[in-house]
């Protein structure tokens, strides 16, 4: 028996404010399971096609005579190599299915055992409460429990029931919802008569479960364990010891890993859970007591120090402690976060390797930006509520700093680690660049660490933003949940193309700026960055009359905490670029000149970007203004959210100014409008310029922002109100322009970016002259033997430059010309029909389908390779 | 051994457990009909607890049952398999890792009609030092177990 604690002064912190760490440990549960699941399915399609005799080249046969049989006769080589490519995709699909199908196996069956658990859970026959004795004391003990019941779980029947045979104080809850039975161990029921406040508390602790809702995860992660040794497991096994018995030795490694992981993972959820249970169990000075007289009473599990987390149950030690301090179960758990990246690691590239055998051909949005926003949701799942949680614990005065930059270093821990037995996709492993160039490697690695420091600052910012606004605290944090998915996934999926492309491409300094340029300007992220603002910011929109909400930080029946709220300022962030449009104006025609002598080809592109690289400085030192106006030394994530918006929205009007100085410098002041209509009228061409724009203005804007925060001391936390009433007229005739011009902006945008991302026809792409000449090169058949016309087009795109990100000349589609120019003398005659096929989209305009028929002729060329044993 | 008392009414199995239980934990002796048909449909699960501690509340057995000890004992008294429910029982508390992966089958427990003969004393104290070993081995406490004791010596000798 442990002396008895003296209970900490003050009301205790609430941890039910927000979605609780059972939560975050059950997906972790969840996304480990899937993870380990997918990568045994992959090594084992893999180890079936290696014994089975059946590489990719013989997968792919029929489609490659196909090929051959129709390039000596068709006429039409880009209807050929469509229907190579129909081929191709739809072997390639099948083996896709191959290895996510088997993933159903354990998931049924998890669901399966969850679904039966009532009926292994009563196979003891436990009877009804009522009908474990008899007498007077007995049905007032039948009473006194009911009322407990009835106490904690207001208008919900719950079954409760006697394990007759059981001794101890002890009892477990089972059951789906709705229809939940707790079950009190015979020694529960006699000891009632002696100690009821100990009785009593473990049954509020069991129907804590039921309040709580846990009792399904606590089910559920059992079925999960044991649905993955029998579907997962024991089949790998098998087949492994019948098609490969060596390979077991791999495996006798592997799995023990995989189920030391995933026990950890299974232990941590149901450990949690009895935790908040406790908690809620005693959430009252005198329930309070109750428990832990309780809790004095508990087995320490027979594991000891680090092994500790081994077992189901926590020690009483930790138990007591929790009870006292619930702040603990609030706090960031750098674990946590390193289990999170361990499982970002270890899931993305068996999804990519998935998602590109469902479509080889998929556009890059869907190859990793999709497999980054499942990881999305799974880091925000756990990382940004944990951040949320501790978040919160320190809006209510207490608990130690949050030290986000351990957790943004946890979790990149995690994320190499989990990287590390993951070598079924070579070119997607972090480890070839750092083994390659360690240097180069720590670098990319920074950047994934940076990138989660943001996230975590901004789900910061966030949580002490809407927690003082928002009257549903759990319900905002699914919110948040779902927005930081859609914000940290695409940049995500982004850092593993970085991966791949470095891997790709060498141990090549010049591939990482690539990367970041590439990351920078892509629609998604851009998309991902302005909709961290708004988010941000759409907590302070509200009427300033409203009150701030209370929230029940505390327990102990202690009132709510007011939280002062605060106000969004988009009306005076708006000023500055604004201004900055204004300015516009005079700058312009200071460029007339050589705007009006841009005609030249050559000359043009410096010409349009002195005229954007004008526009862009003067928003983004728009930005730093916006910082000092709005923001502040100890809010600089709030100047930076209102930049986010402010800049995106501004850049509309801006490039409007852009295209009038550039018509009428071009065309001269009769012929400006016709100039201006063929460029600000055309959504594909505005779309793509609005794009740029924005890119050269939002990342120096947001970090011109944090520059202009820092440069003002202001007091902590997000602005407050001042007690003023709204300037409703100037409101209105700021934001209704500002919202249409968002609207409308956003509409060409769509439609410039909707086909680059699969969907729908794009607008032709003008080609550049040195494009045209390029793939307007005399093409001699038959000149160049087949394989060093593959060993040229593979050495083509292997080596990218800074300048390809950019893409300013057009030198990537310079590249394809010469590309389809040389593979067209080919003596291979399907290569000559993809070289004919890719010459005549790029003839239509179709830089699209001109992309897709490098990737088509690179993949004809791996298979022939292959087929001659030659690895190319 | 006589299957009569002294009294000359046969004892049955379950009476005498009663009696053994009321006089030794009384608060027991009013569940002792549940107790007791749970015992017999898994005297593992009376023992063990059966697996289901994972996701139950944990707490340490700060009271024991007695009731399944007794009837253990009393069965193996009364069918003459004494040493075999004994050795059985102590290998289902056992606390070693082979005994905890593969424990025994538990000795069955007796119906409840079974006649209890009235045992010679020498062997009434060796059927009621069972019972204090085991429950001593399951963790009662030393002055319940020495009661038990007592209390079992007492009704199998016809003492009582």
């Amino acid at each position: 028996m442990t002396a008895a604690r003296e209970p900490a002064a003050g009301p205790r912190l609430n941890p039910f404010v927000l979605p609780s760490s059972t939560t975050s440990r059950f997906l972790i549960l969840i996304a480990a399971t899937f993870a380990a699941s997918l990568y045994l399915s992959t090594l084992h399609v893999e180890l079936w096609w290696s014994v089975s005799g059946a590489p990719e080249h013989v997968r792919q046969a029929p489609c490659l005579s196909a090929l051959r049989s129709g390039a000596a006769s068709s006429d039409d080589p880009r209807h050929l190599v469509e229907q190579y490519a129909g081929c191709a995709r739809t072997v390639m699909a099948g083996e896709g299915l191959l290895r996510i199908v088997p993933l159903l196996a354990p998931a049924l069956l998890a669901v399966l055992l969850y679904a039966v658990h009532p009926v292994w859970a009563r196979r003891r026959r436990p009877v009804p409460l009522a009908e474990a004795g008899t007498g007077a004391g007995h049905e007032a003990l039948t009473r006194r429990l009911a009322l407990v019941a009835a106490q904690e779980l207001p208008g919900r029947r719950v079954r409760l029931v006697v394990d007759s045979a059981r001794g101890g104080i002890t009892g477990r809850t089972f059951g789906l919802p709705g229809r939940h039975v707790v079950a009190l161990s015979m020694g529960l029921v006699m000891a009632h008569a002696d100690r009821p406040a100990v009785a009593e508390a473990v049954l509020r602790h069991e129907l804590a479960h039921i309040r709580n809702r846990d009792v399904g995860i606590a089910h559920f992660t059992v079925a999960i364990w044991w649905s993955f040794l029998l579907a997962t497991c024991l089949p790998a096994l098998v087949l492994t010891a019948l098609w490969r018995p060596l390979g077991l030795v791999f495996l006798g490694v592997v799995i023990p890993v995989i189920a030391l992981v995933l026990w950890l993972a299974r232990t941590a959820v149901l450990r949690a859970r009895e935790h908040h249970a406790d908690v809620r169990a005693g959430d009252t000075p005198d329930r309070r007591e109750g428990m832990a007289a309780a809790v004095e009473t508990v087995a320490d599990p027979p594991l000891r120090g680090p092994f500790r987390f081994f077992t189901s149950h926590p020690r009483a030690e930790d138990r007591r402690d929790a009870l006292d301090e619930p702040g603990r179960l609030l706090r960031l758990n750098q674990w946590e976060m390193f289990a999170a990246g361990l499982l970002a690691g270890l899931g993305f590239v068996p999804v990519v390797a998935a998602v590109f055998f469902l479509d080889f051909e998929a556009p890059l949005e869907v190859r990793y930006h999709l497999p980054g926003l499942v990881l999305g949701f799974l880091v925000a799942g756990i990382v940004v509520v944990a951040v949320w949680r501790a978040t919160g614990e320190r809006l209510a005065g207490q608990g130690p700093k949050t030290r986000l930059w351990w957790a943004a270093v946890s979790f990149t821990a995690g994320l190499i680690a989990g990287q590390l037995p993951v070598t079924i996709r070579a070119d997607v492993w972090i480890w070839t660049i750092v083994l390659n160039d360690p240097l180069l490697g720590l670098v990319h690695v920074l950047v994934v660490l940076l990138l989660f420091r943001a996230l975590l600052g901004w789900a910061r910012a966030c949580c002490s933003a809407w927690l003082a606004t928002s009257r549903r605290p759990r319900w905002i944090t699914l919110v948040a949940v779902v927005v930081s998915a859609l914000v940290i996934g695409p940049w995500l999926g982004m850092w593993f193309h970085g991966t791949s492309l470095i891997v790709q491409a060498g141990d090549s300094w010049s591939v990482l700026v690539l990367v970041l340029v590439a990351m920078a300007r892509l629609v998604p992220e851009l998309a991902a960055v302005t909709l961290a603002c708004a988010f941000l910011v759409g907590a302070g929109i509200g009427r300033r009359s409203a009150p701030s909400r209370e929230q029940s930080l505390h327990l102990d029946g202690a009132a709510p905490v007011p939280l002062r709220r605060p106000y969004s300022r988009l009306v005076r962030a708006l000023l500055p670029t604004a201004v900055a449009c204004a300015l516009m104006v005079p700058a312009g025609f200071l460029l007339h000149p050589m705007l009006a002598g841009g005609q030249a080809p050559e000359r043009l592109a410096v010409a349009a970007y002195a005229l954007v690289g004008t526009g862009a400085a003067l928003l983004a030192l728009s930005g730093l203004v916006i910082g000092v106006m709005v923001g502040g030394r100890s809010r600089v994530w709030w100047g930076v959210a209102h930049a986010g918006l402010a800049l995106p929205v501004a850049c509309a009007p801006m490039l409007l100014l852009l295209y009038g100085h550039s018509a009428v410098a071009r065309c001269g002041p009769q012929g400006a409008g016709r100039c201006f209509a063929s460029g600000a009228l055309d959504p594909p061409a505005f779309g793509n310029s609005y794009l740029h724009l924005v890119t050269y203005t939002l990342y120096a804007g947001l970090a011109l922002a944090a520059v202009g925060g820092l440069l003002r001391r202001t007091s902590a936390g997000v602005p407050r109100t001042r007690g003023v009433g709204a300037r409703r007229l100037l409101v209105a005739v700021v934001t209704v322009p500002a919202i249409l011009t968002a609207a409308a902006t956003g509409y060409t945008v769509l439609r410039n970016w909707l086909p680059t991302a699969g969907i729908g026809t794009p607008a032709p792409f003008v080609w550049l002259p040195q494009v045209v000449q390029a793939a307007r090169r005399p093409v001699r058949p038959g000149s160049v033997a087949w394989l060093d016309a593959c060993r040229y087009a593979r050495g083509l795109f292997a080596s990218p430059q800074v300048r390809d990100g950019v893409n300013a000349d057009q030198r990537y589609y310079l590249l394809t010309a010469q590309m389809f120019t040389r593979v067209g003398a080919s003596d291979d005659a399907a290569l000559r029909a993809f070289a004919g096929a890719g010459l005549a989209w790029m003839a239509e305009g179709r830089a699209d389908m001109a992309g897709r028929t490098v990737g088509r002729t690179l993949h004809y060329c791996i298979l022939a390779g292959r087929e001659h044993k030659i690895e190319l | 051994m006589a299957a009569e008392s002294e009294s000359g009414s046969i004892r049955r199995l379950d009476d005498v457990a009663r009696a053994i239980v009321a006089e030794v934990a009384p608060k027991e002796a009013e569940y002792y009909s549940v107790i007791a048909a749970a015992t017999r449909r898994n005297p593992r699960t009376a023992f063990r607890g059966g697996g289901d501690d994972l996701l139950g509340f944990s707490a340490a057995d700060a009271v024991m049952l007695v009731t399944p000890i007794v009837l253990t004992v009393l069965t193996g008294a009364a069918t003459n398999t004494l040493t075999q429910a004994v050795e059985r029982t102590a290998k289902q508390v056992s606390t070693k890792v082979w005994n905890k992966l593969f424990p025994p089958r538990p000795a069955p427990i007796a119906a409840p009609a079974t006649v209890v003969p009235v045992f010679e004393p020498a062997q009434a104290k060796e059927t009621a030092q069972a019972v204090e070993d085991i429950a001593l081995a399951l963790g009662v406490d030393k002055t319940v177990a020495l009661r038990l004791r007592q209390a079992t010596y007492g009704h199998l000798s016809g003492e009582r």
